[in-house]
């Protein structure tokens, strides 16, 4: 996984897996505490295919023993699931900003994925099973939501005092 | 010889699913008895069997299942569980349980001929392993030796490139969230292929580049029948056993606990995650096949709620040894996966 460094900011791309070495993302922290760091870091996977089980937790160490906050941005739905099936993801006070969520056009059966921010187009929701999104419109289409809320979102409903202090 | 008996008995009556267990069973020659009261089942269970037995039951019968496993004559029974819960919470219940080999996700008995068949055929015919078994007649099935870093990477790529070609490229179909989620499991696959069941991997700094002797060559399959894509990874060492399995899933990791070891056993929690069916078949110390089933859909809601089974094929009783042995020693095999 190739990571780059940007202000106040981590971007990777490739897949998170037993290649990504501790020595890539502490490399990374020191590049980004050297020019100047303002918790929390943002970070964004969204060039990140997905992760295996060996890249998650070398990711997971990182976070604890960087102690920083991070802010998620454009998390990609691999990463939304695991949010969803790992405790550990929002140590530190870390929080999520925008998230693509998977609609679906039922006229032409075509699946298309949207960048969304949370506090914005996603309220912050202790319980999820009632959300009603409206209709995305792209390229004359019509697009509707096309995963169980209350399960997509149960890291925010699990989080929720958190998410709450964080998204204003 | 000795012959295949299946015993059914059910916590409701369950005659949709008994009527097709015993056309299914017809078709196969295997002896069928339907256990309509309690009673019965508790009188049959203790008759003395020649071969093999398959109990068909629910999780509302788990009590019972439970006397039976812990019964002197447990060895020649094998339990297939139907089960409205996840799989996650049935293993809480099941991980001590040796002869429940099999939990089957409730969905509508039409989809179930298929299945069934299988598993009753796989378990009295003792030919458990390969893919095609479970791919519609036709299916091209394709194949890669997987010895190095490189080959693993270039397996994961040719399986992302297959199925992002079964895609019409100038609609936006959902096979891309597909091969995402199919590569997400066939590198977990091959992860406990390489590092797990091969004792010479046991502790390696698995970011270095690694070389396999041919002995201990993982070999993977694939192919898509049209309605499941399934992946197959097999290695030569035949340490897996389903209870190792379900106590892994039964574990909810604390954030400490998943820091200390290279993959925290979260791997087999990826798996049992995103495949519709896991298929472990097993030759004790000889091959190792776990195989994941997808059904691709055109929604990604009906993906997400497509029912979850797990079956496991094999023998562990050929294994010597006490029950606590055995699970310490394939606990030891597995802590670092």
């Amino acid at each position: 996984m190739k990571v780059s460094v940007l202000p106040n900011t981590l971007m990777f791309e490739g897949i998170l897996d037993e290649e990504t070495v501790p020595g890539d993302l502490t490399a990374a922290h020191s590049k980004l505490t050297s020019a100047g760091i303002s918790p929390p870091v943002t970070v964004d996977f969204s060039r990140v295919e997905y992760a295996n089980s060996i890249g998650v937790v070398v990711w997971l160490k990182f976070t604890i023993e960087s102690s920083l906050s991070f802010k998620y941005v454009n998390v990609p739905v691999w990463l939304v699931n695991q949010f969803n099936m790992i405790k550990g993801y929002f140590e530190n006070g870390s929080f999520v900003e925008t998230v693509q969520l998977p609609f679906f056009c039922p006229k032409t059966q075509e699946s298309r994925a949207f960048t969304m921010q949370l506090g914005k187009e996603i309220p912050i929701l202790a319980d999820y099973s009632n959300l009603k999104l409206s209709m995305m419109r792209f390229d004359g289409k019509e697009y509707e939501l096309d995963v169980n809320p209350e399960r997509y979102f149960s890291f925010i409903s699990e989080n929720f005092e958190l998410f709450k202090e964080k998204i204003k | 010889m000795n012959e295949t008996t299946i015993i059914t008995h059910f916590s409701e009556p369950n005659w949709q699913i008994v009527n097709k267990l015993s056309a299914i069973s017809k078709c196969l020659d295997v002896k069928l008895l339907h256990c309509s009261s309690f009673e019965k089942l508790k009188k049959t269970v203790k008759q003395p069997f020649t071969g093999k037995v398959l109990f068909f039951t629910d999780e509302g019968m788990i009590d019972f299942v439970a006397e039976l496993d812990a019964s002197s004559f447990r060895s020649r029974f094998e339990a297939a569980m139907f089960i409205f819960s996840p799989i996650s919470a049935m293993a809480h219940k099941i991980s001590n349980l040796r002869i429940v080999k099999y939990l089957i996700g409730v969905q509508s008995v039409e989809s179930y001929g298929r299945d069934l068949a299988i598993l009753i055929k796989k378990f009295s015919q003792d030919d458990i392993l390969n893919l095609e078994k479970y791919l519609a007649f036709g299916c091209k099935v394709n194949e890669r030796v997987v010895s190095s870093g490189k080959s693993k990477r270039d397996a994961l790529e040719a399986i992302n490139n297959y199925i992002l070609r079964l895609g019409d490229p100038g609609y936006l179909h959902p096979f891309r969230e597909y091969a995402r989620v199919v590569s997400e499991l066939t590198d977990e696959l091959l992860l406990n292929a390489i590092f797990n069941a091969n004792p010479k991997m046991h502790g390696v700094d698995r970011s270095q580049p690694f070389n396999l002797h041919s002995r201990e060559e993982v070999r993977v399959e694939w192919g898509y029948d049209g309605e499941y894509f399934g992946v197959s990874v097999r290695d030569p060492f035949g340490k897996f056993s389903s209870n190792t399995i379900m106590s892994y899933l039964a574990t909810q990791k604390r954030m400490g606990e998943l820091l200390v070891s290279p993959s925290a056993g979260l791997g087999l929690k990826f798996i049992f995650e995103r495949a519709h069916q896991v298929i472990a078949n097993v030759k004790q110390e000889q091959v190792t096949e776990v195989m994941v089933l997808v059904k691709f859909v055109n929604r990604m809601r009906d993906f997400e709620q497509e029912k979850k089974s797990f079956y496991y094929f094999g023998d562990e009783s050929s294994k010597s040894g006490n029950k606590n042995e055995e699970k310490n020693e394939n606990k030891a095999t597995y802590a670092k996966g």
